[in-house]
């Protein structure tokens, strides 16, 4: 039981600091020791319920990573290799996830929209949410709103997440929500991207707003509790 | 450039630089703060990972910026427009407000090109993210050296006239519609720095940016701006 708790807090600290495997050199002072890599191959050798890697371990670590970027304590960088040691570790877990032993908390469809081709923003999301138990659906950028419609179509429990970063595309958002609603009417929208408002989220008809990729957790998460 | 400022179109009116990457002389420091750390140090990995893409960086094709100024007889300015000919750009009052007494106008454009971008992308579908935004950033720090550049430049050329430049002020910023990209873009030759602009007013390569700048001998270049603006929600946004 102890060894059970002392490994998913390692597993936590690794994604925290972006501790990728034995081999990354960083950061310094985990250097020569074993990272989420490691550590989840060895949960699982252990008997550990893969449910619990995924919750006490992988997504302990990387809410705290959301906190601290929210707090502006860590930046990008720190979030992307948190996510490397995310994806590390969920690598092990894949088969668990393929055979029901281990479940998503729900999924995400995630685009930016017509006539956008900024990307990084929306990675951002997709890794954070993904860090939260999520599965995503990443579809890239310049994504048509039929795009959007078909996606869910394949996959209607899906919450749906749209980016942009310009003014003039963040009007793009209108018509896919429009049409993403007019499909599939229980589907939930969150949108987020530098020109957004929480009044043009309303306007729209999308369902939330994020201003930031843990407000996008944030409204995954209710959603999940509502159900 | 050495045509009067009464002067009508001429072809030194409009001037293009082809920057090589160390004439910008982007530092590791500057890079930090674009990404966020302020006075802190980015951790070991990161100042790793931006001397690493510095050195690519210095391999790269060089940068192109330029301008056109729009001399008094082509400008009219009012507090929330700017008429060029048949061109009008309804900048908004915020932009009015700090181009009062300029007499005329320069259009700057910078682009990293396309080079950047490509490797940036490579190496996130390497699965080395980190180092692929921070060449990402770096191109976006070098897009606005090269706009304070032109700014050199352009000081340089209009001080023998008594000119003084206002502050730089971009489409999508400040009240002033993204979509007039387009608009901005007719008043320049076509491809100008090898730009082009989709309707949405995203212009391709990404990494490129445009600006205007007011000139005149009662041009006045104002310290701090966002205090003037009443959106809350700005990412730029800066209260200090």
């Amino acid at each position: 039981m102890k060894e059970t708790s002392s490994i998913l807090q390692s597993i936590a600290q690794c994604i925290e600091r972006g501790k990728v495997n034995r081999a990354s050199p960083y950061p310094p002072d985990l250097r020569d020791r074993d990272g989420a890599d490691e550590l989840v191959r060895r949960a699982i050798d252990l008997g550990i319920d893969p449910q619990e890697i995924l919750t006490d371990g992988l997504m302990t670590g990387m809410k705290v990573v959301g906190e601290e970027f929210r707090a502006k304590r860590i930046f990008v960088p720190e979030v992307l290799m948190a996510a490397k040691a995310m994806t590390a570790g969920m690598e092990h877990l894949r088969p668990f996830f393929a055979s029901s032993q281990a479940t998503h908390r729900g999924v995400m469809i995630l685009g930016t929209v017509l006539g956008d081709l900024h990307d990084i923003g929306k990675r951002l999301v997709g890794m954070m949410v993904e860090g939260a138990g999520w599965e995503v659906i990443d579809l890239g950028t310049d994504v048509a709103p039929e795009d959007f419609v078909a996606a869910v179509e394949r996959r209607p429990e899906s919450v749906v997440g749209l980016s942009a970063l310009l003014t003039t595309t963040m009007m793009n958002m209108k018509e896919t929500v429009a049409r993403l609603k007019e499909a599939h009417p229980e589907t939930k929208i969150i949108i987020g991207g530098a020109p957004v408002t929480v009044a043009f989220a309303h306007e729209i008809g999308a369902d939330a707003y994020a201003p930031d990729p843990p407000g996008a957790v944030d409204f995954l998460n209710s959603t999940v509790a509502e159900i | 450039m050495t045509a009067h400022p009464d002067m009508h179109e001429t072809e030194s009116s409009v001037r293009e630089f082809s920057v090589s990457p160390e004439r910008l002389r982007l530092t590791p420091e500057a890079i930090e703060r674009r990404i966020g750390y302020g006075d802190e140090s980015a951790p070991d990995n990161v100042r790793a990972a931006i001397e690493e893409m510095l050195a690519v960086f210095d391999s790269a094709d060089p940068f192109r910026c330029g301008f056109r100024i729009l001399d008094p007889g082509q400008v009219a300015f009012h507090p929330d427009r700017i008429v060029c000919g048949k061109v009008i750009f309804r900048t908004g009052s915020i932009i009015g407000r700090g181009l009062k007494g300029c007499s005329a106008l320069a259009l700057l454009a910078a682009s990293a090109g396309p080079d950047l971008s490509e490797r940036g992308r490579v190496l996130i579908s390497e699965g080395r993210e980190l180092a692929g935004y921070v060449l990402d950033t770096i191109a976006s720090e070098c897009v606005e050296q090269c706009l304070e550049h032109l700014e050199s430049e352009l000081a340089a050329a209009t001080a023998s006239w008594g000119w003084r430049l206002s502050n730089r002020y971009s489409p999508g910023y400040c009240g002033w519609d993204v979509v007039e990209q387009a608009k901005f873009f007719s008043l320049l030759h076509e491809n100008f720095c090898g730009i082009t602009v989709r309707s949405s007013g995203l212009m391709v390569p990404l990494k490129s940016a445009s600006a205007l700048v007011g000139l005149g001998e009662n041009a006045e270049r104002k310290d701090y701006e966002c205090s003037l603006c009443d959106r809350e929600d700005c990412i730029i946004r800066n209260d200090g």
